[in-house]
């Protein structure tokens, strides 16, 4: 059973800001992030096929400042679109963790919410939000562009009001979304990325960043090797 | 299509050609969503003044997204098919195939043209909706609904072969001739498994069940299905009221589906001896040596025999005639219920070890005292063997006959003179019966029929179903409504002329109560030989005898019982028409009520002691 | 033309006991054969018979008579016609030999069964994991493995608790018959 962690509402430690301009700095910071997206060009189930239209001249995302990215770490939106097979979840996540912040997850269909058509499959994760933090849903199966559309605009709206920060979250609550992941991929489940250690730089170091699952992690947790180079 | 000549170089300016682009309307669409094509399927609509909460739509969805949901503000109503329940859509599983459209049997789901729904993390609750007539967000309308070419729900019934008017107008032989396997699955392929009709039925049958059964081509199954709630299924499939074809959720639309011929299909398919092997299952393999004494081998009164017996309890049913069955033996004609159907359901009750004593009249032959000390518990189930009087002047005239009695005399097979000419009072079942009973009579005897049916209702809300008054039209009976019968005239030397009868203007006052207005000055003669009462039956207490009929408490001239069937007399219990009225299917609900009530006081007197 | 094919296939399967050819379409031919006469089938429609190309090998699991069955689909390119052999083995203990050496692209179909129904065959190259990599559970396209219960197990359902569902909860009514309530 998935651990339920109940949210507390403390929020992590920030520096304080002396500055008397910070705040416009922040909006003007949160304007030209929302009018620069990358969206990281991954896909991973039917909702895909709705992307290349709303990418392409008829319905053009580019007007809203998004356009596709081949490398999640220049990419700003991570796009999950319709079902995720547990063996994708494990490549969403590395993904996930490799892109720098802020960084936005949108979950488009049915199935990222509660397993859509693919409910009683014992190959597909059934909530998205167990395993990443979201920051928006698109309701379809699959939405059609405009939906996506629509959903961008939102996405780029909340951001412009400083809103779409979820991604904290997830340094918050590491241990929760770890659990959850441990759950699903067993013990030995390990990503490349330091987590724990991103989030003490980031300031975003809360109570629950750490906890029974973090140890875990670090009791099984292997050191990285550089890769073999092959050719 | 030309080759193209990869060597010519063409010109410098060709690039310019694309200046005409310059002009050309962009293919790129506004940013705002576009309304959707007419029959787009989007989010839900719902009906609420249609929707039924008959959850087939919950039932349909392969992606388990439809929860149904309590709504306390609407009143459940079994009767009439309507549950408080209403569909909840879980768009985190929906993908708007739009089967719970094509199946609704009552057409009150639809799908708007309304696509776009988008939400943050903690509006996620947002994706679980109530649908109504408004939407998801009120926008854009409706989209896909129900069309002929997709709906799902069969709306006709498969007919079912019959005699036809000539064939049948001077014979006792059954109307009906059944289903045969072909047509039973076709027509149990219609139900969509509502249990409307599990819910209206008196005695809560397992419908749904045995109609899937019957659809599994598993007859077998469908009879142990219907033995659970009901022990006369041959009955019952032939005369029943159908509360559940009143509520059947296919019926809003159509026609119900046919539960009660599917019942009977499931009986005759399956061989008597079977049947008694079927019911056998279920019977306790010990005998509590507990004694019970049933008065009336009626539905009511075996019912509760065959659910005591199944307990290990020793029942024995005191029966006044010389057969079983009660009212759907005397009172109901050959052509709707064959007596060897209901043979049929009494042999299974016997074949379990009930023992029917008959041509035993309580008062007569054995008396109620000797009963109380013989038995653990007795059960009063006698029916409504007396015919109601109008008491109209003349009604005192030996010709003027009441319809229970008449119909018992033509079951008995009793000679008398069958009249040229009759007239019925009354616009009941009972009336028709009687009506259609004695045109077979006459028809056989002097080749014409000659019957005036005359009822207080007016055609619209005549007591008798549709379909009796029909027949009864197609058989030359003469079916007058809105008549009030005032007088039966006579000659001046005793013979019976006819009724003399007013137009009834109101049957009821503002009370509600049975006060009946007429109009004089439209007054209407009837001719006939024989005149018949068939206005409702009352029961024959007279077997109580004077000390207990003091004993017991009554309200209104029938006995006082509780929602257990128990009168105030510990060791007596009434059940059937002589408490709870009148049809079969009442009868067989009251049978088992009362025979729960008598287990539990035998088991909890066993504890005592 | 179909004619002359079943014609053909009947020759040859002259030899091998058992085996019972009708056709199903024109050109679409189904052979159900023993167990232990497969491989010699699968020899002559290929080395006699021109199927030389293999679609795909599929399995059944008959759980009620506790067999797999066993359908090869060959196809060959100068008749254009297609046979399945049909064969049938017992569930337990699932074990068979592989066509490998006849056909190669078996490797990828045996490998894919062996994962997904359990089944081994001998003699293939490879019975590691293939596509369900990061599945411990039992083989999933068994019968006897009930995806639904596993993902009860597995997974919790969201849990949406809407303003309009408080509402009526608090006034009596509320959630009636869930989803999983009406699955048998």
């Amino acid at each position: 059973m998935i651990k339920d962690i109940p949210i507390i509402a403390e929020q992590a430690q920030q520096p304080r800001r002396t500055n008397p301009l910070a705040h416009v700095f922040d909006e003007l910071m949160n304007f030209a992030r929302s009018r620069s997206l990358f969206m990281l060009h991954y896909c991973t189930g039917c909702g895909a096929i709705e992307l290349p239209p709303a990418m392409t001249s008829r319905f053009d995302m580019e007007r809203l400042g998004i356009q596709p990215m081949v490398t999640p770490r220049q990419a700003d939106i991570l796009l999950v679109t319709g079902y995720v097979s547990i063996k994708t979840l494990k490549r969403i996540i590395l993904t996930y963790e490799q892109m720098g912040s802020p960084k936005h997850v949108i979950g488009i269909c049915s199935c990222t919410v509660n397993g859509g058509m693919y409910w009683q499959s014992y190959a597909t994760a059934k909530k998205l939000d167990e395993y990443l933090p979201v920051d928006l849903y698109i309701a379809g199966c699959m939405p059609r562009p405009e939906a996506v559309i629509s959903g961008l605009q939102k996405l780029i709206d909340n951001i412009k009001h400083g809103k779409s920060d979820n991604w904290k979250d997830y340094y918050q609550r590491y241990d929760h979304y770890l659990g959850n992941q441990q759950h699903l991929f067993g013990n030995n489940w390990q990503t490349p990325t330091d987590v724990i250690g991103e989030a003490r730089e980031y300031g975003l170091f809360g109570p629950q960043t750490l906890g029974q699952h973090t140890e875990l992690l670090e009791s099984v947790q292997k050191p990285l090797q550089p890769l073999e180079m092959k050719l | 299509m030309t080759d193209i000549d990869y060597k010519a170089k063409g010109s410098i300016l060709n690039p310019l050609k694309n200046l005409q682009f310059l002009g050309r309307r962009p293919v790129t669409q506004p940013l705002e969503p576009r309304p959707a094509s007419a029959n787009y399927r989007g989010f839900h609509l719902n009906d609420w003044e249609k929707c039924i909460g008959c959850s087939t739509c919950q039932k349909v969805c392969d992606n388990a997204a439809i929860t149904m949901v309590r709504i306390p503000d609407i009143k459940e109503d079994p009767v009439n098919g309507i549950r408080n329940l209403r569909p909840a859509i879980d768009y985190g599983r929906c993908c708007w195939c739009g089967l719970c459209v094509d199946i609704c049997p009552t057409g009150s789901l639809s799908l708007s043209r309304e696509y776009v729904h988008t939400c943050t993390q903690d509006e996620i609750d947002s994706y679980f909706v109530l649908p109504d007539s408004s939407g998801m967000h009120g926008t854009y309308g409706h989209g896909w609904r129900k069309t002929a070419d997709a709906d799902l729900v069969d709306l006709s019934r498969h007919p079912m072969a019959h005699l036809e008017p000539p064939q049948r107008s001077d014979n006792f032989d059954e109307i009906m001739l059944g289903f045969t396997r072909q047509e039973a699955i076709l027509e149990a392929s219609r139900c969509v498994q509502c249990g409307m009709c599990h819910d209206a039925c008196p005695t809560h049958m397992d419908a749904p069940e045995y109609i899937r059964a019957i659809w599994q081509d598993d007859p077998e199954e469908a009879v142990r299905q219907i033995y659970r709630t009901n022990p006369f299924p041959e009955v019952c499939g032939r005369v029943c009221t159908h509360r559940c074809e009143t509520a059947c959720s296919i019926g809003r639309r159509g026609e119900p589906v046919a539960i009660r011929w599917l019942k009977r299909y499931a009986m005759d398919a399956v061989a008597p001896e079977r049947v008694k092997e079927i019911a056998a299952e279920s019977k306790s393999d010990y005998m509590t040596g507990k004694r019970i004494a049933i008065i009336g081998a009626g539905p009511a009164g075996l019912t509760a025999a065959f659910d005591l017996i199944k307990q290990g309890h020793q029942v024995d049913v005191y029966e006044g005639l010389s057969e079983a069955g009660g009212m759907t033996r005397w009172g109901i004609p050959e052509y709707r219920l064959p007596a060897a159907a209901l043979a049929r359901d009494v042999d299974v009750i016997t074949s379990l070890g009930v023992r029917i004593h008959y041509n035993r009249w309580i008062g007569r032959d054995i008396d109620m005292a000797t009963l109380q000390l013989e038995y653990d518990a007795v059960l009063l189930a006698i029916g409504l063997g007396l015919g109601r009087s109008t008491r109209i002047p003349g009604s005192d005239h030996p010709q003027v006959r009441k319809a229970v009695e008449l119909l018992r005399e033509i079951s008995q097979g009793s000679v008398f003179a069958v009249p040229r000419s009759a007239v019925v009072i009354g616009g009941g079942n009972v009336a028709m019966d009687i009506a259609r009973s004695l045109a077979r009579l006459q028809k056989r005897e002097y080749g014409t029929v000659r019957i005036t049916a005359c009822a207080l209702e007016d055609r619209a809300h005549f007591l008798a179903d549709e379909i009796e008054i029909i027949e009864a039209i197609e058989e030359g009976i003469e079916v007058l409504d809105a008549r009030g019968p005032q007088r039966c005239e006579q000659h001046a030397d005793g013979r019976l002329l006819g009724l003399k009868t007013w137009k009834v203007d109101s049957i009821f006052d503002e009370q509600q109560r049975f006060a009946p207005r007429y109009d004089n000055s439209d007054e209407r003669f009837h001719e006939g030989e024989m005149i018949i009462e068939a206005i409702g039956q009352m029961s024959d207490v007279s077997v109580l005898g004077p000390e207990l009929t003091e004993l017991l408490e009554w309200n209104r001239g029938r006995l006082k019982v509780d929602a257990a069937g128990r009168t105030n007399l510990p060791w007596l219990w009434a059940a059937g028409d002589c408490v709870n009225g009148p049809d079969v299917v009442h009868a067989v609900a009251d049978g088992h009520r009362v025979a729960a009530s008598i287990d539990a006081y035998l088991n909890i007197r066993e504890d005592v002691a | 033309m179909s004619q002359e094919l079943t014609r053909m296939l009947d020759t040859l399967t002259k030899d091998i006991a058992g085996a019972k050819v009708t056709l199903k379409r024109a050109r679409r031919m189904r052979i159900d054969v023993d167990a232990d006469a497969l491989p010699a089938l699968l020899e002559l429609l290929q080395g006699r018979g021109s199927y030389v190309h293999l679609s795909a090998i599929s399995c059944v699991d008959w759980i009620d008579d506790n067999q797999f069955e066993l359908v090869y689909h060959v196809w060959s390119y100068e008749s254009n016609s297609l046979v399945s052999a049909h064969t049938r083995i017992p569930r337990d203990p699932g074990v068979y030999l592989s066509i490998y050496d006849l056909y190669k692209p078996a490797a990828f179909f045996e490998r894919d069964i062996h994962e997904m129904f359990g089944l081994y065959f001998e003699g293939s190259p490879s019975m590691e994991k293939f596509i369900l990599t990061e599945w411990e559970g039992p083989p999933p396209m068994r019968k006897d493995f009930d995806a639904e219960a596993w993902v009860r197990d597995t997974f919790t359902e969201r849990d949406y608790n809407p303003e309009w569902l408080k509402e009526l909860t608090d006034a009596g009514g509320g959630i009636a018959i869930r989803p999983q309530d009406i699955r048998k």
